[in-house]
């Protein structure tokens, strides 16, 4: 049997590219990718915003770790259990239905009429506040729990979940009470982890908490973002927003103009990656992750070369908080401060890039891994450009003029991924692309195939047909040359970067 | 890894010569052992025909001079591209470690690391290219390709850097123009009036994004957590024009690769089944390392040279 080397969707330019093999053959390439949009809207309500984070995370493989639920208060500053003329305290309104509490003295007063809930007073104020509490947790127990915050506010959490609670209405008589509609319901997540999805390699796990209740700011998309017990708190800007992840890393990026007035300008760009750990390479790191941020400041991306981002790094125990830079975050790969690096055809060449990050141990950083479903490319790109590689659409995601290059993911898109085109993607080096055609709606994620040694060919006849790999069984979708062939369903991730593994195909 | 073997390959040590004849006359006698051909005797020394493992030319002169003796690459096909005639200092007390296999070589002074002013290291050769892919198919036909590193003259003050110092750093200096070179299809790297360091062939090195800080203390050596190196095949690079011009892979230096430690010159390791000796002298951003033993055909691979 030829001995061949299966490969991940991302490739350098051609059948066998000198940065991967050069190490362990492996490709990083996660389970899932997904790609949303989402508006936060000043003075607009926000909480579709969260539900499109929330939405976007799930189908990149992450789990929704609890609800964040909504909550506000009912204020007396005059206390509790006024009767008369005053007696309403409290009008709670959710998905169109509205429920009215007031106060009566069961001394000498009935309730007069059905459509409200009425709560006997106390002696006290504070007796009357337990009974206004006990009613709400009775009548609406599906809307709110109530419960005593102090003497002057019962505090009211919101029992639908997440989002959910932030209709939730309440209204007090602005004279014997105050209302605060419910908010800052929201959704917490985490990411998955390498070890966990390939049994060895980064414990590292993200916990993304995201709310329309930031601090000073209310209404506005928050993002809290957990790793390693140190939480980054990024608030939005407003208008629109993109984002990418896959199972172990989030990017959001709003490339919109900044709104005048608004508190946040700078704040649209925030980046937190997991990396892939081949331990035959990185032995004794278990744990490598960044977060990167613009920290609401005038600061570009890049791979290294300047740009000011707010990044914290967390390799192993370490953790600091760094910038772009030699001894902070940056990319290693191919270098040249002189013009940009080409292959020998003067396309610029697509590398597997290494984040190098402070490892602690020494004053220099250290390569501590690889961002799954990434690759450089020695040309600089647009923020959020589109490109069509091997089958699949990514993204830029950073990019620098001097030494020249940029950083792209995979986005998850479905679309029409074939040949360049008005309406297409544009391919990054036309000499590497490995299939031609369109996506449509399939599963982008097929397997490749690729010969490096023997004298077998693919032959394009064998589309459709069953070929078996390592002990599997998989259909052949393409054939795009005698040396490539893509299959589908995805391989086993251990399957991701193996040489010399067997195959065969029968007629 | 995959590596872009010929062979077959010897390292020899060569010392104790009685004068510049002396060494040019072992010298020859080396290239000639792993196949070099005699082309034409030429007045102090010879001109020598290599042959890549893909069939291409160049032409190599060793000649005796007073004082040293000097080797230049030139056109084996007709174009008339010659590169760069590098010095070697000679001296009685010398001795001298030439590493060559059919299409290559790299001489140096193993108690050199690349800093004598009059000349120490040479290297060069004929290049891997591209082949049997979509990158091949673009490039076209190539007729001849090679390339030179070495030191230019003998100067009182300053040395060029070359592989033995520097992997991808060119000269600093414009009194040194010209002296790495590298030529496809007889069209010569523009080599004159440069004044960037960057405007030369090179080595193209591995590490971080970030712009060099001229204080090597401010720098990070690309080396993984935990201190293990990188090791990448070796790509020959050099722009077509001066002043900024992309920096374009022409090929894959054989019997060689890069490690990005910082290392030493002269160091001895045994990886992938292969003997290698490091080549750069305590460059911070990695050595070129080179074959130091022989390669049966069998362990040859199929050079990757990501294509």
């Amino acid at each position: 049997m030829p001995s061949v080397a299966a490969q991940g969707l991302v490739q350098t330019s051609g059948a066998a590219y000198p940065v991967v093999t050069a190490l362990s053959g492996a490709v990083a390439i996660a389970s899932k990718q997904a790609y949303g949009t989402f508006a936060n809207t000043s003075g607009g309500d926000n909480s579709p915003a969260c539900d499109a984070i929330k939405d976007t995370l799930l189908a990149a493989g992450w789990s929704l770790a609890q609800p964040i639920q909504a909550a506000g208060f009912l204020f007396a500053p005059f206390g509790w259990g006024a009767t008369g003329f005053l007696r309403t305290i409290l009008i709670l309104t959710y998905d169109g239905i509205t429920t009215t509490y007031k106060y009566y003295d069961p001394s000498f007063e009935s309730p007069t009429d059905h459509t409200s809930i009425w709560v006997p007073i106390g002696g006290t104020s504070a007796a009357s506040q337990q009974n206004l509490v006990l009613a709400i947790n009775i009548n609406s127990a599906a809307v709110v729990l109530a419960s005593i915050y102090d003497a002057t506010h019962i505090l009211l959490t919101a029992i639908p979940v997440g989002t959910l609670g932030n209709y939730i209405e309440v209204g007090g008589t602005g004279s014997t009470s105050v209302g605060q509609t419910l908010g800052g319901g929201g959704w917490q997540l985490k990411s998955s982890t390498q070890i966990k999805d390939f049994g060895y390699g980064n414990t590292a796990q993200f916990t993304i908490t995201a709310t329309t209740n930031p601090p000073g700011t209310p209404e506005r998309v928050w993002i809290q973002v957990t790793c390693a017990s140190y939480t980054v708190s990024f608030i939005l800007r407003y208008g629109g927003w993109q984002m990418i992840a896959d199972n172990y890393q989030a990017a959001f990026f709003c490339n919109q103009a900044f709104e005048a007035g608004d508190s946040f300008i700078f704040n649209s760009y925030l980046w937190l990656s997991a990396l892939y750990i081949d331990p035959a390479t990185l032995p004794g790191l278990t744990f490598s992750a960044f977060i990167m941020q613009t920290g609401n400041l005038p600061v570009t991306t890049s791979l290294g070369a300047g740009g000011g981002m707010t990044i914290d790094c967390f390799v192993n125990a370490y953790h600091s908080t760094t910038t772009q830079g030699q001894q902070g975050w940056s990319i290693a790969m191919y270098h040249s401060e002189g013009g940009k690096i080409q292959d020998p055809t003067g396309l610029p060449m697509i590398v597997q890039p290494w984040v190098m990050m402070p490892a602690g141990y020494v004053a220099e950083s250290r390569m501590c891994g690889q961002v799954f479903d990434c690759f450089a490319w020695t040309e600089q790109a647009s923020l959020l450009q589109q490109a069509a590689q091997q089958n699949a659409n990514y993204r830029c995601v950073a990019s620098q003029a001097s030494p020249t290059g940029s950083l792209w993911i995979k986005t998850g898109e479905i679309t029409n991924t074939g040949q360049p085109s008005a309406s297409n993607p544009p391919h990054l080096n036309p000499t590497s692309a490995a299939g031609t055609g369109d996506v449509g709606a399939s599963n982008p994620q097929t397997g490749t195939l690729v010969l490096q040694q023997g004298t077998a060919n693919f032959d394009s006849s064998w589309i459709g047909k069953t070929i078996e790999i390592d002990g599997g069984s998989y259909t052949v979708t393409a054939v795009p040359s005698s040396t490539v062939l893509s299959f589908q369903p995805p391989p086993p991730s251990s399957l991701l970067g193996a040489i010399g593994i067997s195959w065969s195909f029968n007629q | 890894m995959n590596y872009a073997l010929s062979t077959p390959n010897v390292l020899s040590l060569i010392s104790g010569t009685t004068s510049p004849t002396d060494l040019a006359s072992k010298l020859i006698a080396a290239f000639e052992s792993v196949g070099w051909t005699l082309e034409a005797s030429i007045s102090g020394g010879a001109t020598l025909q290599g042959v890549s493992p893909q069939g291409y030319l160049v032409w190599c002169d060793i000649v005796a001079v007073t004082g040293a003796i000097t080797i230049q690459l030139h056109s084996a096909v007709g174009s008339g591209a010659a590169g760069f005639t590098y010095p070697l200092a000679w001296d009685a007390s010398y001795s001298w470690q030439a590493i060559v296999h059919p299409c290559g070589f790299a001489i140096c002074r193993p108690d050199d690391g690349g800093t004598d002013l009059h000349g120490s290291s040479v290297i060069g050769g004929i290049p891997f290219v591209a082949t049997a892919c979509g990158v091949s198919g673009a490039l076209g036909t190539v007729t001849e390709i090679w390339f030179s590193f070495g030191d230019s003259r003998n100067d009182s003050v300053w040395y060029a850097d070359s592989p033995r110092s520097s992997i991808d750093v060119g000269h600093k200096f414009s009194s040194y123009q010209g002296n790495q070179t590298g030529c496809i299809n007889g069209v010569m790297g523009s080599m004159t009036g440069l004044i960037d360091v960057w405007d030369v062939p090179e080595i193209l090195r591995f590490s971080s994004a970030a712009t060099d800080s001229p204080l090597a203390s401010r720098n990070s050596h690309p080396l993984f957590f935990g201190e293990g190196f990188l090791t990448y095949p070796a790509f020959i690079s050099w722009p077509t024009g001066t002043g900024g011009n992309p920096v374009k892979i022409r090929g894959q230096v054989y019997n060689a690769c890069c490690r990005s430690g910082f290392t030493s010159a002269q160091q001895a390791a045994t990886f992938d089944g292969l003997s290698w000796i490091s080549f750069t002298n305590l460059y911070y951003w990695g050595a070129l390392w080179l074959l130091s033993g022989s390669a049966t055909p069998e362990t040859s691979q199929l050079a990757n040279i990501a294509y």
